[in-house]
């Protein structure tokens, strides 16, 4: 129906066609603010566990915190979640894993770093055979403490929910690669210097 | 083997009979998260700040810390007389509170808010409460005599501060209960 | 051009109501896909509710205070469809795309022929329609175990060997206990046996317990529900068949036991419940859509609702069995228990009790 004067349909390479649609309805308001709701209420963590603050993690889960209560269900594949969290010290091997996890997800997905050694090493600051996770992926929490307290993750579960409303891009879209270690005080003074 | 069988029914007898007890009392020990929040000991270690008036730049802080979270700033403030203060990273900081313990003037003002997340790492390094900006030289800074003189002395806010605050009981009957402290 | 327009014409808006619209209203609004679609979202909603109040707790809560999370499902549907669809390099693409949609349709192709009301009689041929609904439900799990290997994973296809041999354990039973109810009502036709058991007064639970009990536990089997979760088995293999499935084909395959269980327990209300017992329609109410279709459909769906509630709760009660401790129950005490059930149907029709 319609298209050439020969009765031959033209609608073009049907994959840039529907890729074209489907950006454009994503860039509409309505639509947007529909998929940020659905985000913002289905934010699957991923069962990763590198480390002790994983205690904490399933406390939030358990009973007495309950963090499903905002839609924070916990799920075994990674294939089917959009967060990460993660749970303490990276070691070395650990880290290979985190990354692993990581690209696994797919696409909108957020990271939490839970706990001062996946900040900024923790007790572990000079350890030979841990890595901050911020060297590892590209963050969008940071939840201080050693470990912090369900409540706290909870709180950083609300922050990324906000974070999601409005409109804020995960970090995995803003940093394409992962982000660089932050200059600590002697590096910063040697830059300023030179 | 009866025997064994007649126990195995009982089981799913027994599991099913304590799933629908529940289901048909719930006895919920839920902490409604970002409508309440606990009220904890008074000792809790949570997040600190340190009284510029009462500290006395003796870096025992930054000595005794174990994941060297605290370091020492050189700081002008508006008299031109030079301090020293401690700068905290709470991406490093255990909580263990051996600064507060050891700290000769009791400088530092310790409170019990513990859920504090951060968007960036530029937000969790402060000095005194407020965020580091790098450069951290604070003389540099033109907003510096401001800030300075507003930082100090403050606890870190509350996230969950317009939440209601109750406070955990144990009952024995019914598990964990929460109280609101202004009740009976 | 004015021929059409003239058939168009002749076909009155009575037989518009007589012949058209029950087989529309069957297929899209009940037990078809709208209602389907509804029950699902409830269905998730209360699966994840029941077992958080079992285990003291709220569960979903905070995306609709006021009604206690009920569109959470909504909210995961949402996610879920505009999430990135990943094709694993290793997979079979085509199997890998057509296995979730050939495994929806044949999930859904029972409901087609499970009569919920005795107007479905002229709606499709009903006569052989126990005949035609076993195999239509046996045969999915062929498409998950195509969508297990065509993903290129192995737990996948460990996940999709344990479905194939579970499968295998409970077919035997699943039959004998239909093959049961069908010796005792007499006919293959489902809508002879609700009015065997509306004539007799006795549902089929009554009648035949023992076929009752095994067609439950054959239905929390294939429905994948707990204790037999084995193929989904999260702490043991990923997602099992699902594993590598992302976006909305993971919540095809996700949605299908749901929709099997709806099946089964329309059938199991059906066969066992006295179909759509309290209302007994008369000859002339059987034959207009409402008396014959819809009343009896409600009815038969309320029970059907209960037996699905009493499954998604068995989650916050059980554990999960060992693939080989399933497949001795199967093999063993469920076949054993399906040739009781059929010999007490023939005890039961010989001796003219019934």
């Amino acid at each position: 129906m319609g298209g050439g004067a020969d009765g031959v349909a033209y609608f073009g390479n049907l994959e840039t066609v529907s890729k074209k649609a489907v950006s454009f309805l994503k860039k509409q308001g309505y639509v947007k603010s529909m998929i940020n709701w659905g985000d913002k209420f289905s934010l699957w963590p991923v069962h990763l566990m590198t480390s002790c603050c994983g205690t904490e993690f399933a406390a939030a889960s358990g009973p007495r915190f309950d963090l499903e209560r905002l839609g924070f269900l916990p799920f075994g594949g990674p294939r089917q979640t959009n967060l990460i969290v993660i749970e303490g010290t990276t070691t070395l091997k650990m880290a290979r894993s985190v990354r692993i996890v990581w690209e696994q997800m797919p696409a909108p997905k957020w990271v939490i770093a839970m706990g001062a050694c996946a900040m900024d090493g923790g007790i572990f600051y000079d350890s030979y055979n841990t890595v901050p996770a911020k060297d590892i992926v590209p963050i969008d929490i940071f939840l201080a403490g050693c470990p912090p307290r369900p409540e706290a993750l909870a709180r950083a579960v609300v922050m990324l929910q906000e974070s999601i409303v409005k409109n804020r891009p995960p970090a995995a879209d803003i940093q394409v690669t992962a982000a660089p270690a932050t200059p600590g005080p002697k590096d910063v003074v040697e830059a300023v210097s030179k | 083997m009866t025997g064994r069988k007649n126990n195995r029914i009982k089981g799913h007898v027994d599991a099913l009979a304590t799933g629908f007890k529940y289901l048909a009392e719930p006895n919920r020990m839920t902490l409604n998260y970002p409508d309440e929040s606990m009220n904890l000991k008074d000792n809790y270690r949570g997040f600190f700040a340190v009284k510029d008036k009462t500290c006395i730049g003796c870096s025992l802080c930054e000595i005794v810390c174990p994941p060297k979270a605290i370091s020492m700033l050189d700081l002008t403030d508006a008299g031109g007389k030079k301090k020293k203060r401690p700068m905290i990273d709470w991406g490093l900081c255990i909580f263990c509170y051996f600064c507060v313990d050891i700290c000769p003037t009791d400088a530092f003002q310790t409170s019990q808010v513990h859920d504090k997340a951060f968007y960036s790492e530029t937000e969790y390094q402060t000095v005194h409460g407020e965020p580091m900006q790098y450069p951290y030289d604070y003389s540099k800074r033109p907003d510096y005599k401001e800030i300075y003189e507003s930082f100090h002395d403050v606890a870190p806010d509350d996230p969950s501060a317009g939440s209601k605050k109750v406070v955990p009981k144990f009952d024995k009957k019914r598990g964990i209960k929460y109280e609101h402290p202004g009740q009976p | 051009m004015i021929q059409i327009l003239s058939l168009l014409m002749s076909v009155s808006l009575v037989s518009f109501i007589e012949y058209i619209l029950p087989p529309i209203l069957y297929i899209i609004v009940f037990p078809g896909l709208i209602v389907v679609l509804l029950m699902l979202f409830f269905m998730i909603w209360l699966e994840r509710k029941v077992a958080a109040k079992t285990q003291l707790r709220f569960g979903p809560l905070y995306v609709s205070k006021r009604f206690g999370g009920v569109i959470q499902t909504v909210a995961d549907l949402i996610r879920f469809s505009f999430q990135e669809f990943i094709i694993p390099a290793g997979a079979d693409v085509f199997a890998y795309i057509q296995a979730p949609g050939l495994l929806m349709a044949f999930g859904l192709l029972p409901l087609i022929f499970i009569p919920v009301g005795p107007y479905y009689a002229n709606i499709f041929p009903a006569n052989y329609s126990l005949l035609i609904v076993v195999p239509l439900i046996i045969i999915t799990p062929i498409y998950v175990i195509l969508l297990g290997w065509a993903s290129d994973n192995k737990f996948s296809f460990v996940g999709s060997m344990r479905e194939a041999f579970l499968v295998i354990s409970y077919e035997i039973p699943l039959i004998l206990s239909i093959l049961s109810m069908i010796l005792l009502y007499g006919s293959v036709n489902a809508i002879n046996g609700v009015s065997f058991q509306i004539g007799r007064g006795i549902p089929g639970i009554v009648l035949n317990p023992i076929a009752a009990f095994l067609f439950l536990v054959v239905m929390i089997r294939t429905t994948g529900r707990f204790p037999f979760e084995i193929s989904e088995a999260e702490s043991e293999v990923v997602m099992g068949p699902y594993t590598e499935y992302s976006a909305l084909f993971f919540g095809i395959g996700m949605s299908l036991p749901y929709i099997e269980l709806y099946s089964f327990s329309l059938l199991f209300s059906v066969l066992f419940l006295g179909g759509w017992w309290p209302i007994v329609p008369s000859a002339a109410a059987a034959s207009g859509v409402v008396g014959g279709l819809l009343l009896p459909g409600l009815v038969v769906f309320i029970k059907a609702l209960i037996v699905m509630a009493f499954l998604v709760f068995l989650r916050a009660v059980y554990p999960r069995y060992r693939i080989d401790q399933a497949i001795t129950v199967g093999w063993d005490q469920a076949v054993y228990l399906g040739f009781a059930a059929v010999a007490l149907s023939m005890a039961l029709v010989w001796s003219g009790l019934v």
